[in-house]
């Protein structure tokens, strides 16, 4: 039942725990990571939780949870602290798929099958593609195992459902538009823009911000994301936009994710960026990116 | 289902060979902590050794070993799933969190559960059996052994069993905790000597219910509700919350409209879609204009009436001589509830008219799916109250909401209790001083009488034992209380079987230390959810010790000092009263395996377990434990899911032999009736002429089971209720309440004492640390349109005159209270006696004075910070502890529930000058008058029973004496006391 590999994979993405061992032989992903390497992916460089790839500001909560939080009150199951996690939604698949297996009667049979292919057309494989392709960028290589079998599988049970050659997108898709420049939203807007995958169709992780200080030779300000990209701005717009740009060209030709449809969304937005960055940093000295203080505070 | 990509299918499968074979051994596959699972737990074979890192060595990493073993808690009456951390290295208990094996709290507690912890380790608690010395009350205790103790106690109850004064020894219950362990061993000993405090509680309640379907208590599926009424918070906030409460949330996510009714904001009521606050005692109108709309618009579900209701027996009753059609009928209920429109609600409730009227328009979308609850809150503070649970049921009755998803089940069927290694015997006896003549109808013992009944027919108690019951404190008229407590010509000897320190124990001639939660084995099963369960209670430090290889063989051996637990004590002290087997009592304490010796607990509950709980042995039997090792381990047993709609189960066949159906369509069978391990009580119902059993109901044309009423369904019309000389009440309606604006003066207002505070246990919270932090005092909520009118603010005290005397509180403002009403919680205003013991931490320091019926209770020092070894005490910040407001209370018993009515009228004054905090004074002269007044509103079985009896065969009875006893005495054979 293909229920149990989809429940491995979703405890797999908690942190590591011994009694995890066994799982992760049996799936021949070897030996458990140490817990640093969970935490150093998961809480501080990709966040699992769909809200963050598919909300409109990039970040956890807000609509695109209260979305998948309605699918599971829909389904009459208790809504858990963090719905759009990863492990909850590979776990409600898993639950959805054993239960259209076990369940007798042939009408509720179907309503569960038909439900476990919404979980996974309308709330997993929409933000799959970019979250596992950078799990693949930042994790180990335990990590990137992981990450491959778990677009293996997905792709594979879309197959199973018959979604692998729909032409619709899910609904996440089309609730959000693309980025749009910093001439028409200004400044400030275009910058909180960037850091939301469903608009730009890429992840700019920390790990990333710290490149770019590193391959511009800018100063890093440590703090969020959005503080540190405000930093660079302040410092060098034009070189920043440009880095951001070659960022996002490398999101339109990764490695396919799930299915095609959802791909090509992801491929189209990163592709879009691309131009938009390139025209926002020939215009850089004319945006007002920041109001902080590019050096710090004198006092 | 499989997957195309054939490797992953040949992982899949192999993943569900390994998931398969360790949940065959009991073991988790998938681990936690994970979002997978409900919540974070140890994975349960780890049980043995788990291990965590130590809090408070942080920032170093030092691992605590722990076992963890499954208890039950007993900080309310809801029996939740507990998992004590037993530190390998200390044996000692660390702390204490859910059991996720438990099918009813299924891994949660609410802030009692955990604190079970702070009663451990109390540095007031009792741990050595203390014998008074000098005067009872003075408050001076010397220590004395086990044996001593029993050896004394044992040699009077013989004494008395031989000269035949079987009355004279009496049991009186507060919290049981336990499923009629206790009340065995009193029937054991022949006696009808059971008295429960639930005429204090929840009689009123369970009299509405008892009177609609044979069973006492609702058992409502929240969670699959649709719309949920309950009727005040007090359950949902207090007894059964974490169960319920938990399935109240789960349904409200899932879009149930929740409506509470409640006068006063209550933890439940901010959760609430609609908060009802009517004016107290008027629900029951408020529920008729609800049911009235739903059968005037056709809402309701005409089909499970007609099928289920007697409503042939309610016509010839209430409208003889008509057509006898179900439309008649119908046109009946019309006639009987046309007064109560919405207009006539809100000038009895307050409420306006178009909010009841919405409120009925959510009921009427519910279907089935309408669960309600009501436990104490109206029913026990209103005369009359048990109508407001009946006319509650009413509205599920008129749905079809019962024992279907969604609706409210009777207790009886979501409850097991496993047949016992021996069976007690009935009583030969009457005790008159439980069950007077007054009250037939009463569902429980009058308890809270004891001292107005001893007091007007005399009488004399030899033999008096108090367990995890405080009458002084909690029942009305406390005064009375310790005047009948000190009396020693009424009361030969009081035994206190206390964990704590309370009121009444220190009217006490021994106070014997019994154990918490984690200190004693019971067994428990309550009606939370569509389902039967068991929960064992078990000493915690014995479980671990076993697992560890130890043999423990007395529950003394591992409780802290000298503290027992009662289902040893109790069979100990039972083989000493009955050494030789001459009084026939020594048998029901006996071994099984090793005739002659005495029955172990360990025989006892693996005698239960391995025969009285389908399912269990081969659940055991799997992960190759013994029964009794599986609950030991685990804690606790769902014996079944989904019971269902039992009322409408087909009879089988084999149950059907030479049946015989009556003219209102009650079936008879010669067959008998299959022998059942589920023990749960049952009225008895009746045989026909012919001797034949009850055993349904025909129902167009098929038996069914129907419902363990007199009439075999749901019995709108009760004959009982009439028969016994209410017949103007044996239908549900509404009785104005002895606080109804009619009732009372025109400066008088109704006090509400009938709420808790969620985090506190009675009496036996004073030593609850983190529980007393949260909750401490009990002002007294006041609107403050009513405290402008008497010029007070918050924290300024008031003077609150009841009928007896008067008590002096802080009060609060607040708009959380219906104006013109105000509430003070019961809960706190615990105290001690100046130079006796008790709990420091939160009670005050009082001294007593009499004064011919004059009585005054002032504190003399409040509980603060003191030294003991454990520092926190030194950190208590908290003096006020409140006021014991319950001595200034008369008794009211309802003339047909019995159920105590704690509504007061009072009148609420600024204090005046001198006034002092704490402050009671009672005029016992008063109070005793009030007991008289309400005396008179009785018809007693002498004058009413239609039979000879004492009271109603049918009616549920703790100890059931044998029916001879039941007749009445005659006319020149004084009624014993």
């Amino acid at each position: 039942m293909p229920a149990d590999l989809v429940r491995g994979l979703a405890v797999l993405a908690e942190a590591p725990e011994p009694e995890q061992g066994q799982l992760s032989e049996l799936l021949g992903l070897g030996p458990l990571p140490p817990k640093s390497e969970h935490a150093d992916l998961f809480l501080f460089n990709v966040y699992p939780y769909a809200s963050v790839y598919l909300g409109p500001e990039g970040q956890l909560g807000g609509e695109a949870r209260s979305r998948i939080a309605g699918f599971w009150n829909a389904l009459g199951i208790d809504v858990p602290a963090e719905p759009d996690h990863i492990t909850s939604l590979l776990g409600l698949l898993a639950g959805l798929i054993e239960r259209s297996s076990t369940e007798e009667e042939e009408s509720r049979r179907l309503l569960l099958r038909e439900a476990a292919g919404a979980c996974l057309f309308e709330h997993i494989v929409p933000w799959a593609s970019p979250f596992l392709h950078a799990v693949r960028v930042h994790g180990s290589d335990y990590y990137a195992g992981w990450a491959n079998l778990v677009g293996r599988t997905l792709m594979a049970l879309a197959d199973t459902f018959g979604l692998a050659s729909g032409t619709r997108l899910p609904a996440h898709l089309t609730a959000t538009e693309a980025i749009r420049t910093p001439g028409v939203i200004g400044g400030s807007a275009f910058l909180e823009q960037l850091l939301a995958p469903i608009r730009t169709g890429m992840v700019i992780s920390r790990q990333d911000m710290a490149c770019l200080g590193r391959d511009v030779g800018l100063g890093a300000r440590i703090g969020e994301r959005r503080y540190m990209l405000e930093a660079y701005l302040g410092q060098d717009p034009q070189r920043t936009l440009e880095w951001v740009a070659a960022h996002a060209e490398k999101w339109v030709e990764r490695d396919a994710g799930t299915i095609p449809v959802v791909d090509r969304f992801w491929s189209h937005r990163a592709a879009e960026s691309v131009q938009i960055l390139r025209g926002a940093a020939d215009q850089a000295s004319e945006i007002e990116f920041t109001e902080i203080n590019p050096g710090g505070s004198d006092s | 289902m499989t997957v195309g990509d054939e490797a992953l299918t040949g992982l899949t499968e192999r993943l569900s060979a390994a998931r398969e074979e360790v949940e065959a051994r009991g073991e988790t596959f998938y681990p936690g902590a994970s979002r997978i699972h409900l919540a974070s737990f140890p994975p349960k074979e780890q049980w043995d050794h788990w291990v965590e890192l130590d809090s408070k060595s942080w920032p170093k990493k030092k691992e605590k070993r722990y076992v963890l073993v499954p208890t039950t808690c007993f900080n309310c009456e809801s029996a939740c799933g507990l998992l004590a951390y037993v530190d390998k290295d200390t044996l000692e208990v660390r702390k204490f969190e859910g059991n996720p094996e438990h099918p009813g709290s299924r891994g949660r507690n609410c802030a009692k559960g955990p604190a079970t912890l702070n009663q451990v380790v109390d540095p007031d608690r009792i741990l050595t059996p203390l014998r008074r010395v000098g005067e009872r009350g003075s408050g001076k205790w010397e220590p004395v052994t086990w044996d001593a103790a029993l050896n004394d106690i044992a040699a009077r109850i013989n004494r008395a069993l031989r000269e035949d004064r079987h009355r004279e020894i009496m049991y009186h219950v507060g919290r049981p905790g336990e499923d009629g362990f206790t009340e065995r061993v009193i029937a054991q000993w022949g006696v009808d000597g059971h008295n429960s405090h639930t005429n204090i509680c929840s009689s009123g309640a369970r009299a509405g219910y008892h009177f609609w379907m044979g069973m006492d208590r609702p058992s409502p599926d929240h969670a699959n509700a649709k719309v949920i009424i309950l009727l005040s918070s007090h359950l949902e906030a207090g007894h059964y919350f974490n169960p319920h409460a938990q399935r109240v949330m789960e349904a409200k996510k899932n879009g149930a409209k929740l409506i509470v009714l409640d006068t006063r904001l209550s933890n439940t009521a901010t959760h609430a879609d609609h908060w009802i606050s009517p004016y107290p005692g008027s629900e029951a109108a408020m529920f008729l204009a609800i049911a009235r709309y739903l059968i005037e618009h056709g809402h309701y579900n005409r089909e499970f009436v007609r099928k289920w209701w007697n409503w042939q027996q309610s016509l010839e009753a209430m409208k003889p001589g008509g057509s006898g059609t179900f439309d008649s009928f119908e046109e009946l209920l019309l006639e009987t509830y046309a007064e109560y429109t919405f207009a006539y609600a809100e000038q009895e409730s307050g409420v306006p008219a178009g909010t009841i009227e919405d409120v009925a328009k959510i009921v009427a979308t519910s279907g089935t799916k309408l669960s309600t609850h009501t436990w104490r809150s109206a029913t026990a503070g209103n005369l009359g109250g048990w109508q407001a649970a009946r006319t509650l049921f009413l509205l599920n009755a008129l749905m079809g909401a019962v024992a279907v998803p969604g609706g409210t089940y009777p207790n009886s069927w979501n409850k097991y209790v496993p047949k016992p290694i021996h069976l007690p015997r009935h009583p030969n006896h009457w005790n008159d001083l439980t069950w007077p003549d007054e009250y037939p109808l009463a569902l429980m013992e009058m308890s809270f009488l004891l001292p107005h009944l001893m007091k007007e027919r005399g009488g004399k108690i030899d033999t008096y034992f108090t367990r995890v019951y405080n009458p002084v404190w909690t029942n009305p008229d406390g005064f009375h209380w310790i005047d009948l407590l000190t009396d020693e010509s009424k009361i030969g000897m009081h035994i206190a079987l206390t964990p704590t320190w309370n009121e009444s124990a220190y009217f006490a001639d021994y106070v014997l230390p019994m154990g918490h939660s984690a200190e004693r084995h019971d067994l428990t099963s309550y009606e939370q959810y569509d389902g039967q369960w068991i929960g064992f209670r078990q000493p915690v430090l014995r479980a671990a010790k076993e697992r560890l290889g130890v043999r423990v063989t007395d529950t003394r051996q591992v409780n802290p000092g000298e503290v027992w637990e009662e289902n040893e004590f109790w069979i100990d002290l039972s083989w000493r009263i009955d050494p030789d087997g001459a009084l026939g009592i020594r048998p029901f304490f006996e071994s099984k395996d090793h005739p002659g010796e005495k029955l172990t607990v360990d025989e006892y509950y693996r005698y239960i377990f391995e025969n009285s709980v389908p399912g269990l042995p081969e659940a055991a039997s799997k992960e190759g434990l013994k029964p009794l090792e599986f609950m030991r381990r685990y804690g606790a047993f769902e014996v079944r899911k989904k019971v269902g709609a039992v009322y409408a189960e087909s009879v089988g066949i084999e149950e059907l032999e030479d049946v015989q159906v009556d003219t209102s369509g009650r079936a008879f069978t010669r067959a008998p009736k299959p022998a059942s391990p589920n023990v749960v009580p049952f009225p008895p119902l009746e045989p026909d002429a012919d001797g034949r059993r009850r055993v349904g109901v025909d129902v167009d044309g098929e038996i069914l089971r129907g419902w363990p009423t007199p009439s075999g369904k749901l019995e709108f019309w009760s004959d009982v209720l009439s028969d016994w000389g209410w017949p103007e009440l044996a239908f549900p309606t509404y009785i104005k309440s002895h606080i109804h604006p009619d009732h009372i003066a025109h400066d008088q207002v109704p006090l509400i004492s009938t709420f808790r505070l969620p985090v506190q246990i009675h009496t036996r919270s004073a030593n609850a640390k983190w529980l007393n932090e949260i909750a401490h005092t009990n002002p007294l909520w006041i609107h403050p349109t009513q405290a402008a009118g008497i010029q007070v603010s918050t924290g300024d005290l008031v003077r609150v005159e009841t009928d007896s005397g008067y008590f002096v509180v802080k009060a609060w403002v607040t708009e959380g209270i219906r104006p013109g009403v105000v509430a003070c919680s019961h809960h706190m205003g615990r105290w001690k006696l100046q130079g006796g013991p008790g709990q420091r931490m939160s009670m005050a320091t009082v001294k007593i004075d009499k004064d011919g019926d004059r009585r005054t209770l002032k504190q003399t020092q409040s509980a603060g910070a003191f030294d003991s070894n454990d520092p926190d005490t030194g950190r208590v910040w908290w003096t006020d502890v409140g006021v014991h407001q319950n001595l200034t209370f008369a008794v009211h018993p309802d003339p047909i529930s019995g159920a105590h009515c704690w509504h007061q009228a009072v009148r609420v004054l600024k204090a005046e000058p001198g006034d002092q905090y704490g402050e009671i004074s009672v005029d016992l002269n008063r109070s005793y008058g009030v007991y008289e007044e309400w005396l008179k509103k009785t018809r007693a079985a002498s004058a009413h029973s239609p039979d000879g009896t004492r009271r109603p065969y049918w009616l549920l009875r703790p100890v059931r004496p044998n029916r001879v006893a039941y007749a009445l005495p005659g006319p020149s054979e004084p009624a014993p006391v």
